[in-house]
């Protein structure tokens, strides 16, 4: 005891102690959901052999009892196993009911505290804590607390984090709120988000379910009786597939970004979000290592953008890059980049590309387009040339369009020690790095760049586990040579 | 014919704040990696590299790994010593 006593210039600590009660169920609740599988088999098995008389349902309902009895007694078990304390600069956590688990993790590694707060976990009014740090990368966190009341949570968020802040941090009151997403954007978040690609490839999945349950006899004689001519069932099929994905991209944009809140506090970033599953992020300032301005097809028209982040050693649950805020209006960005992490504004005016580099551009965007349609033409997908020469016409010009929006859109600057790279890649994404985040720079020149003296730009910066790069093609070399240049380590005076 | 053209047309550089990788016959790309960005250096060889006494110089970022290939064992030895020298430099000052 009178150890502890010496430590008292030291953040405080947290004895040792169990997670809240509810841990309990949600424990007994895993244990249900992990076990479901190895029951469900022979459950469908009785019902299909013997087939649904009262003595199968007394069997599943006994068989059901058993499970539920034995996860709470494990859930039990294991919630009176767990225990977690902060002394001496480490984060300890004991677990394991038979195989007894104890993990240390110096408060110096730890990359993040996040919350996360599921249906269940809400009822009961605790949250999730979930620890992470550097060296992570895998899709585990490195230590989950379960279930622990709001108290419990920022008094361990504060003692893990409070190890790398500034003292006079400690008198700041609270994190400021530096924006909210209204109800408006979210909505039109979700309608602009263009996940309507993941939405329609599920439901093809869903639908080739759909496919083998119903006869397709049956779907056929649906549909001769919705649209009698086939043209017409089709389009309406198209017309109420796009529909359906649009509604579940929007559902899925609600769901997870619903109330999206980001504020900060000294030297952290705090992002809540979700709607049934309220998550709390933590982003260190220290570890963002780039910012990328999102303009998506969708949303550049209207002129909003997302604001994303590549942070360093991050989770891979989290995102290896993480949305920083996921639709405000362009003119606002720079103003919240400013507020939330200063090292990172910037709006210098850019170099745009040499003239000649538009040839290029145009080029390696038709070029795709020609090869898919000559292997179509060979493999005579579309053997109507009337079709088919419509189909050259109409997608060259736009392939042709999207090379020049290409060209067009791309730019840099140097400015502050700031690199500034934009591109489109369909979006029109502008990345921001500071010149001491670069992990390495460098140019790349194909045959066809160096008969024009263009050059590929390419800088690194660390992301997650590994890195992500910032790039530009067809700068002119002599521009990029002196940008490459000009980002190396500056001489060091005294 | 490529493999020897290959060969020839890799240079690197070790100055003293930074390494300077150059290769490629017809994608030429230049790479430069400040030595205070460097955080661990390895050589690395294979077994077919072990029997004509090669190995890889390969070092780390905390974006990902550069490597600078086929150098003789005792050059590459040399060569990842003196990054790590450099390295640690850069951090001291």
């Amino acid at each position: 005891m009178s150890s502890e006593s010496l430590e008292t210039g030291a953040p405080a600590g947290i004895p040792t102690r169990r997670l809240h009660p509810a841990g309990m169920l949600i424990g007994a609740l895993r244990t249900i959901r992990r076990s479901l599988s190895a029951f469900v088999f022979p459950g469908v098995a009785i019902i299909v052999s013997q087939g649904f008389t009262i003595r199968t349902i007394i069997l599943i309902l006994f068989g059901a009892l058993v499970v539920a009895v034995g996860a709470a007694i494990w859930g039990f078990l294991s919630w009176r196993a767990t225990t977690y304390e902060v002394s001496s600069g480490a984060f300890r956590l004991r677990q394991g009911v038979l195989q007894k688990n104890e993990r240390t993790i110096p408060l110096g590694h730890v990359q993040s505290v996040d919350t996360v707060q599921g249906p269940i976990q809400r009822l009961f009014g605790v949250v999730e804590v979930r620890i992470e740090t550097a060296g992570g990368g895998t899709d585990e966190p490195d230590a989950s607390l379960a279930a622990l009341d709001r108290a419990a949570a920022s008094a361990l968020r504060r003692a893990v984090e409070g190890s790398g802040r500034a003292p006079a941090a400690a008198d700041e009151g609270g994190p400021t709120v530096l924006r909210r997403l209204s109800t408006a954007q979210l909505l039109l978040a979700g309608a602009t988000s263009g996940q309507i690609g993941v939405a329609l490839s599920l439901l093809a999945v869903f639908s080739q379910v759909f496919d083998n349950v119903f006869s397709e006899t049956l779907a056929r004689r649906l549909l001769d009786t919705l649209a009698p001519r086939s043209l017409t069932a089709v389009l309406l099929l198209v017309l109420l597939f796009g529909l359906v994905a649009w509604l579940l991209a929007i559902a899925g944009t609600v769901l997870t970004q619903a109330g999206f809140t980001l504020s900060r506090d000294g030297d952290f970033l705090y992002i809540k979000r979700g709607l049934l599953e309220r998550r709390e992020a933590t982003i260190p300032l220290a570890r963002i290592q780039a910012v990328r301005i999102v303009e998506g097809v969708l949303r550049q028209p209207f002129g909003f953008a997302t604001l994303r982040v590549e942070s360093a050693g991050y989770g891979a649950d989290a995102g290896v890059s993480t949305i920083l805020f996921p639709l405000l209006p362009r003119s606002e960005v720079q103003r919240l980049l400013r507020e939330a992490a200063p090292g990172f504004a910037a709006q210098p005016a850019l170099e745009s590309l040499p003239n000649r580099a538009l040839r290029r551009y145009v080029f390696r965007a038709v070029v795709p387009v020609v090869l898919v349609a000559g292997a179509a033409a060979l493999l005579s997908v579309v053997s109507d040339p009337a079709v088919w020469g419509l189909l050259a016409l109409l997608s060259l010009p736009a392939a042709a369009l999207y090379g020049w929006l290409c060209y067009r859109d791309a730019g840099w600057a140097l400015e502050d020690d700031r690199l500034v790279v934009r591109s489109r890649r369909l979006a029109r994404i502008t990345a921001i790095a500071p010149r001491p985040r670069l992990q390495s720079r460098g140019v790349v020149r194909s045959p066809f760049q160096r008969r024009v003296r263009l050059a590929t730009f390419r800088a690194e910066v660390a992301s997650g586990g590994g890195g992500t790069a910032l790039e530009v093609a067809d700068l002119d070399a002599g521009a990029a040579q002196i940008l490459v240049g000009d980002l190396g380590p500056k001489p060091r005076l005294g | 014919m490529i493999p020897n053209l290959r060969w020839r047309r890799w240079r690197y550089e070790i100055r003293d704040d930074e390494v300077d990788l150059q290769r490629g016959i017809f994608w030429i790309s230049r790479t430069l990696v400040p030595l205070a960005r460097i955080q661990h250096v390895d050589t690395q060889s294979g077994p077919l590299q072990r029997r004509f006494d090669l190995a890889t110089v390969v070092f780390y970022t905390a974006a990902g790994p550069n490597h600078i290939p086929e150098l003789s064992a005792p050059v590459a030895a040399g060569v990842r010593d003196r990054i790590a020298a450099l390295a640690r430099e850069q951090d001291e000052l």
